[in-house]
């Protein structure tokens, strides 16, 4: 499928809907001009509403909304709702809703909360998320629909990391439903995200340097120099150089995806790394500059790296994205809802930014001419479970990017000393498995890679490399040679401090 | 290596912090030098005709879950489930095992 195929108004405009069942003004839509609408419903009754609004074009959302369903499977009526709303102009469909949060699951463990262990090292989670959402998809692409990949929360905790929900479920997609994914990649997959932006933007001051930000009261959305890309914006690079989605510093050890971005460029690249495929498109169906500040409110300040807004300032701010989107953002991202009606037209009246937008032509997006991958473009009565056999060569893989595992491999004629006073805060800090043998490096599939540190002294390296490096050429090879314990100590710390898992 | 088994894990449950294994798994580790993880994936590695012994370190709140977690990776596993809320007492168990040459309860 190519980015050109997919239906929709090329305006990246977007707001989303107050709630189920709420009655709909579409003047709040049309006014100001909005190219997408996020609708969470409850059944069909929205059904004429997403009618009217694609004739004013302007695309909607659909989420069936039901608190906290975890990975509840969807029930039958749900698709019977899906093709009335397609029937309707409306071929945008979300299911899950920040699965990576506790508060999206269902409160049955004695005491409050879920009884489930919500996290992506949750393999039985992560498998029943995802065998429910990959069946919800097929159906969905069978109705003539676009299935949405869940929407995760943007969060750099370890338990709830975005970037790591992203990557469970994407192994898992790819290591047990390969061939039906990427089916649903080639015809019609889009990434859900929530990017709430906090004050994660800026604008040079006029004749630059780009690393620095005019004051909020200087801010002017016709003007240039605007940044939104953060945590690759020239700002946020200058205090934490080499910073990305993923991470890669001392300061975010589970990544950083709090920015407009972040999270589709870390699916996009996750995509890529599992599946060869992408880039599929990204909608933000949650988020924005939010909250909105009241009128005498002091302007709001989240990252002191960075200026607060203001009750004005939220107005130049969001006109400025949408022009930064359609002119400076990546050919894959095409507009964000905004949180939400309520906060934009009912909780202080109508925020200035409707107004700008009322008064304000949308600029439209000149979609690439890019094919989104995997390759099997789907016909109509094909039946997509139909599964692919997957031949798995003997392993391991060979280690890019990330490795699948860590571990950590003791030399023979090492003392237990060895690993529980030297490797101690190194083994907190990252949890490798901790082995003697090294037998079962032989036994992963070709599709999982390792990494293996080898704890030994100078008399046993040659050993070690004849029989783990030399052997399996595929794994990535980190011995940790020292004569002494306090040495060794002294390396695996260093690496704790640095977050350096290699040397 | 407990004896009888060709494989044998000593797997910490979501949750556990370093020490249940720093402190009350040294010397049941230096005794029996088991694969220790949190991965319980690894097991389905191991061929079929390989017997495999795991050891689970468990609190009360994670036990089941992560028993099914095992079990499903490996179906007739010999599994050792420790299930305390009190790591003294996780020692005490552990440690007991080392001097005993008792690997499993």
């Amino acid at each position: 499928m190519n980015l050109r195929d997919y239906k929709w108004f090329k305006n990246p405009r977007g707001l989303h809907n107050i709630g189920v069942f709420h009655p709909f003004r579409p003047e709040r839509y049309i006014r100001p001009q909005m190219g997408w609408a996020k609708f969470v419903v409850g059944g069909n009754e929205y059904v004429n509403a997403a009618g009217q609004l694609a004739n004013s074009h302007c695309m909607a959302i659909i989420r069936t909304f039901r608190e906290r369903m975890g990975a509840l499977r969807a029930p039958s009526v749900w698709y019977e709702n899906y093709r009335e709303y397609i029937n309707n102009g409306s071929y945008w469909f979300e299911f899950y809703n920040e699965p990576n949060l506790e508060g999206e699951w269902p409160q049955d463990a004695p005491g409050g909360g879920p009884s489930i262990y919500v996290s992506w090292d949750n393999g039985g989670l992560i498998e029943t998320l995802m065998d429910n959402w990959i069946e919800w998809a097929q159906e969905v692409i069978e109705l003539g629909g676009y299935p949405a990949f869940p929407a995760m929360a943007d969060s750099a905790e370890h338990r709830h990391a975005t970037v790591y929900w992203l990557d469970a479920c994407l192994r898992y997609l790819r290591d047990n439903h390969n061939g039906t994914f990427r089916r649903v990649i080639a015809n019609g997959l889009w990434c859900a995200t929530h990017p709430y932006l906090a004050n994660h933007f800026y604008q040079e001051p006029a004749g630059g340097p780009p690393q620095v930000a005019r004051p909020y009261y200087q801010q002017r959305a016709s003007g240039a120099g605007w940044h939104f890309e953060y945590p690759y914006d020239p700002l946020q690079q200058y205090n934490d150089p080499g910073r990305t989605v993923f991470g890669g510093t001392d300061l975010t050890p589970f990544g950083d995806p709090n920015g407009l971005i972040a999270s589709g460029q870390a699916f996009q690249e996750l995509l890529k790394k599992h599946f060869d495929a992408g880039p599929v498109p990204v909608v933000g169906t949650e988020g924005g500059v939010w909250k909105i500040p009241f009128r005498d409110d002091e302007p709001h300040l989240i990252d002191d790296r960075y200026p607060p807004y203001s009750y004005e300032s939220h107005a130049e701010v969001t006109m400025a994205m949408w022009h930064w989107i359609v002119e400076q953002g990546p050919p894959w991202f095409w507009g964000l809802t905004l949180w939400n009606e309520s906060d934009y037209y009912d909780i202080q009246g109508t925020v200035p930014a409707i107004d700008r937008m009322v008064e304000e032509d949308p600029i439209l997006i000149e979609v690439a001419d890019i094919d989104t991958g995997g390759g099997v473009v789907w016909e109509p009565g094909v039946d997509l479970a139909e599964e692919p056999e997957i031949v798995v060569e003997p392993g391991p893989a060979p280690v890019r990017g990330e490795p699948d595992y860590h571990w950590l491999l003791l030399a023979p004629g090492l003392q237990a000393d060895w690993f529980f006073l030297a490797a101690q805060r190194y083994w907190q800090t990252f949890r490798p498995t901790v082995l003697t043998t090294w037998d079962l490096i032989g036994m992963l599939p070709g599709n999982k890679s390792v990494a293996v540190t080898v704890l030994a002294r100078p008399d046993t390296l040659d050993y070690m490399n004849a029989n783990v490096r030399d052997a399996f050429p595929d794994i990535f090879y980190d011995p940790i040679v020292y004569d002494t314990l306090a040495e060794m100590q002294t390396e695996l710390d260093r690496r704790a401090t640095n977050q350096q898992r290699f040397g | 290596m407990a004896d009888g088994y060709d494989y044998h894990f000593m797997i910490l449950a979501p949750g556990l912090q370093s020490a249940w294994f720093f402190q009350a798994a040294k010397q049941f580790w230096q005794r029996y030098q088991p694969i220790v993880t949190d991965n319980w994936e690894l097991l389905s590695y191991i061929p079929e005709e390989a017997p495999v012994a795991v050891t689970l370190l468990a609190r009360p709140d994670t036990a089941a879950f992560a028993q099914g977690q095992v079990e499903a990776q490996r179906p007739g596993v010999f599994l050792d489930m420790i299930v305390v809320d009190d790591l003294t007492m996780m020692e005490a168990i552990l440690n007991e095992r080392a001097e005993t040459g008792q690997p499993f309860g």
